[in-house]
């Protein structure tokens, strides 16, 4: 069985008393640990349409649609270690947005689906994410592919991950965080 | 999906890892309906590559050769995950289930174990400044079950962890040791002296079983913050499920204190969460690094000392986990860190060794605590005539000095185990063993 990989993260700027970040913790962390296609994809649409709303704070993301069998299973794992490991995640508090000093806090969302190739799925996100070079870390590009979530049908995917940095808000990063290189795959979005 | 297969229809998706802390949460999930299409393709086409048919087979049969060795569907490797997610997945025993824990210092008298159901509310913090610090992970582990189950051997022999489950609140014991109550006494002393200062933190880095006892001694002045992040294992490295059995024996007495309300806070470190442990051993690695708050964090939250607390002066230093927070510099504002020992409190009568402990053994060397800690003070004690050899070095005297070497981030395979995976990525089993659980499937690993 060959395997495609899609993967998204973005990273977006906590606003004082926002709940866009509450409202994603909730909906990864109530998802059942036994679940259907069909609750599986309202997750999917549900993170998507929540990411969307706050469109307005996208700071940064990165995004990726592979084909190859083996970089789709070793990129997945990649992603999946990003949260296994907690890589990203802060070792201590850093306070809410505006409570300790007036820097600027963040949060990142990452969604990566382990895919099997050559479904009708593979196919609607392949051809969603054919993005012109110039366009690739423009906002509306990254609005168009998480509209496009809409069409992935769970049923071809093998194998789905989601995390939220922080979990808690006074765990938001800093942008110095931002600027340590375990995250240099994430790109201004521009536009 | 089989006869056997647990799974209500439609519910193809299993959770195998979940994340819910304070810098991160997140879950990742497996479509079993896919994976077991995908077991059934490789068997199919093992059978094609060995033209195995009909007579084929029932020749291969009377060879003796198992036919389920043959349809083993895909080559498997070693690999290590993190023991946690692992247990968060397939149960706090993996690989070794229904070995029994061992408990030494069981506590006699009543208990009721329907109320080990609320120790993790019990030790959680008040809301307030210590919260966002409470690593709940040990506490975590009494009430969970496991989210998936190892698949069945394709040799039709019995399935890795296929015994009952029993959860670890249905299998703790409350346990109380002679160093648990030497440490309980300690810890009332603390609080004694802490009582009024609400610019002390006190870190607790002893022995799970005597950092909580220190704690509950404790509990009246200060609050207890939990650091212990990870689970017990009927071979762990970290012998976990003796605090626990700790914390279930002064549960009532966290209970009492949480009226209290906020307070300075104690944080509870098992200092075993770096033992040494070698990887040819069958020993289960569940250790971790602390993740004790920065001196900057503490700062800003008003805390000026910082108390490091172990079992006796052979502890220190301080474990390299520890070591560059402790010995951080912090001018803005500053915060002095010092060192104190359990043994450093001791009852005024040698007779009566069970009484109340002072620091230093009485009453007037107590009154010296705080001013021998204050930077450049000098205390009655250092008037009086030096012993023979000069004065012996005590724990206040420590320096947290930084060390080369010394990480607040844990190496790579720290508190991994090894597991078998196959090339789609299914856990078969632990390999803790590995002449047992490799051999199983040895047939098809590669590197």
């Amino acid at each position: 069985v060959k395997h495609n990989i899609f993967a998204i993260e973005l990273c977006l700027r906590l606003l004082p008393d926002d709940r866009l970040r509450g409202r994603l913790k909730e909906i990864v962390v109530s998802h059942p640990s036994a679940s259907t296609p069909g609750y599986k994809w309202e997750l999917l649409r549900r993170a998507a349409e929540l990411l969307l709303s706050g469109e307005e704070q996208f700071e940064k993301g990165c995004w990726d649609f592979f084909e190859d069998d083996d970089r789709a299973r070793r990129d997945y794992d990649m992603w999946c270690n990003g949260m296994i490991t907690e890589e990203g995640a802060r070792k201590e508090p850093s306070g809410r947005p505006g409570q300790r000093d007036e820097e600027p806090r963040y949060m990142t969302f990452t969604i990566s689906l382990l895919l099997k190739a050559d479904s009708e799925s593979a196919r609607s996100l392949a051809e969603v994410c054919r993005i012109p070079e110039a366009d690739l870390w423009k906002k509306a590009t990254f609005v168009r592919i998480l509209q496009g979530l809409s069409h992935v049908s769970f049923a071809a995917v093998k194998s789905d991950v989601f995390y939220l940095i922080p979990g808690d808000e006074n765990w938001g990063l800093t942008a110095a965080d931002l600027e340590d290189p375990k995250f240099e795959y994430l790109r201004p979005i521009v536009g | 999906m089989t006869s056997e297969d647990p799974r209500p229809p439609g519910y193809d998706f299993q959770q195998d890892v979940a994340l819910d802390k304070p810098g991160i949460v997140g879950a990742r999930w497996w479509h079993q309906g896919l994976l077991d299409e995908e077991r059934k393709m490789s068997r199919r086409q093992m059978l094609v590559g060995l033209g195995v048919a009909g007579g084929a087979v029932a020749a291969v049969a009377a060879a003796g050769v198992g036919l389920a060795a043959l349809f083993r569907p895909e080559k498997v490797r070693l690999e290590r995950r993190r023991s946690l997610v692992m247990q968060q997945s397939y149960g706090w025993d993996f690989g070794a289930r229904g070995v029994q824990l061992v408990f030494n210092g069981q506590a006699e008298g009543p208990f009721v174990r329907a109320e080990l159901q609320r120790l993790p509310a019990v030790m959680a913090p008040v809301p307030g400044r210590n919260a966002p610090y409470y690593v709940a992970t040990l506490v975590g582990s009494l009430l969970a079950q496991p989210t998936a189950a190892l698949p069945d051997p394709e040799d039709g022999r019995p399935r890795p962890d296929g015994a009952p489950f029993r959860r670890l609140a249905d299998v703790i014991l409350p346990i109380v040791t002679p160093e648990m109550r030497e440490a309980y006494r300690a810890g009332e002393a603390l609080a004694r002296l802490a009582r009024g200062r609400a610019d002390v933190a006190v870190v607790a880095d002893m022995p799970g079983p005597q950092a909580v006892a220190f704690a509950a001694g404790a509990a009246e002045v200060l609050e207890p913050v939990l650091l212990l992040d990870n689970w017990p294992h009927p071979h762990g490295v970290v012998p976990s499920h003796l605090t626990l059995a700790a914390l279930a024996y002064y549960q009532p007495r966290f209970a009492s204190q949480k009226a209290r309300g906020a307070a300075p806070p104690l944080f509870v470190l098992d200092r075993l969460r770096t033992a040494p442990y070698t990887e040819a051993s069958d020993r289960f690695d569940n250790r971790y690094y602390a993740r004790l708050p920065s001196l900057p964090s503490l700062a800003a939250g008003g805390v000026r000392t910082v108390l490091y607390v172990v079992a006796s002066a052979a502890a220190l230093p301080e474990p390299d986990d520890l070591n560059l927070v402790l010995a951080a510099s912090t001018d803005d504002p500053p915060v002095s860190v010092s060192a104190l020992a359990v043994t450093d409190f001791r009852s005024e009568k040698e007779e009566e060794p069970q009484g109340a402990v002072f620091f230093g053994g009485s009453p007037r060397r107590e009154a010296t605590f705080w001013p021998s800690r204050a930077p450049g003070a000098l205390t009655a004690d250092d008037f009086a005539p030096a012993p023979a050899g000069g004065r012996p070095p005590e724990t206040k005297d420590h320096a947290f000095v930084p060390r080369r070497g010394a990480a607040t981030v844990a190496p790579p395979d720290f508190g991994t185990v090894p597991v078998v995976v196959t090339a789609s990525g299914l856990i078969l089993s632990a390999a803790l063993d590995r002449s047992g659980s490799m051999n199983r499937f040895a047939g098809g690993w590669s590197g």
